[in-house]
């Protein structure tokens, strides 16, 4: 962890504290001094996480929270997205065909392909009722 | 709370929609409702405005496919204008400017 930065936020399962959480993660990369296109994918990518775990998750849950852990260490940024709930494990599902998508108007599984063609690695483990989904990505520093 | 500001006008056999604030998970649906009664007045084509979107999810992306998807049925399309230096950004990653007819403005998008 030497020279590494971190930061941490503990979010509520709302459309409302998603947006927020979205919002603080841009300001904190921005601190970082990371380029404007890196963080842009990382807002949208964070994003569909979250997203997932509001869309996708039981009940029984709604009113536990969701915990984004992000670090910045050797010119590589890895986000964790921890939340107690049923597995769910977006490794698991395919990557769409964007182009087939787009002739057939199929809507669904977008998320899915923007998360796994965004980032260089994507996990998920489900450890005592707990999904944790690990992002990572070297970042350029040259942008698009 | 997400906020889609929307407008709409006609031009002949055109219909130009604009949109501002966030196309996410929570303002998607409505807008899909929104673009799907307009898709059922069958105009030649549609053109949205997003110079003054500030963000765009997967859910709003898909809303574009399935709009696009059922203009095409009769004959038209969706035809995206004014697109702003975010918005064009997460396009350009996603791979989604190839995909659609993009103009700089509406008169252009009209005009094509």
């Amino acid at each position: 962890m030497k020279n590494a930065k971190t930061f941490k936020f503990i979010i509520k399962r709302t459309h409302e504290a998603i947006n927020k959480a979205r919002l603080d993660l841009v300001e904190n990369l921005k601190n970082f001094s990371i380029h404007e296109d890196e963080i842009s994918r990382f807002e949208l990518i964070v994003y569909e996480l979250l997203i997932n775990v509001y869309e996708h998750g039981s009940e029984k849950y709604i009113n536990s929270y969701i915990e984004l852990f992000c670090k910045y260490e050797d010119n590589n940024v890895l986000i964790e997205i921890a939340n107690q709930d049923i597995e769910f494990d977006i490794c698991k599902k395919d990557l769409p065909d964007i182009e087939f998508h787009f002739k057939s108007g199929r809507d669904s599984g977008l998320g899915i392909f923007m998360i796994k063609t965004l980032m260089d690695r994507v996990e998920h483990r489900y450890e005592h009722g707990i999904n944790i989904t690990t992002i990572s990505r070297k970042i350029n520093n040259k942008g698009i | 709370m997400s906020v889609l500001q929307y407008s709409s006008i006609k031009q002949g056999g055109v219909t130009i929609i604009s949109i501002g604030g966030s196309l996410d998970a929570e303002t998607a649906p409505d807008f899909d409702k929104k673009l799907q009664n307009e898709i059922a007045k069958k105009p030649d084509f549609i053109v949205v405005n997003l110079e003054k979107l500030d963000y765009i999810a997967s859910a709003g992306l898909g809303v574009f496919i399935k709009g696009n998807e059922s203009l095409m049925k009769n004959g038209g399309e969706i035809k995206i204008s004014s697109m702003n230096e975010k918005i064009t950004k997460i396009f350009k990653l996603l791979g989604f400017i190839n995909l659609f007819k993009i103009f700089d403005n509406d008169e252009k998008a009209i005009k094509s």
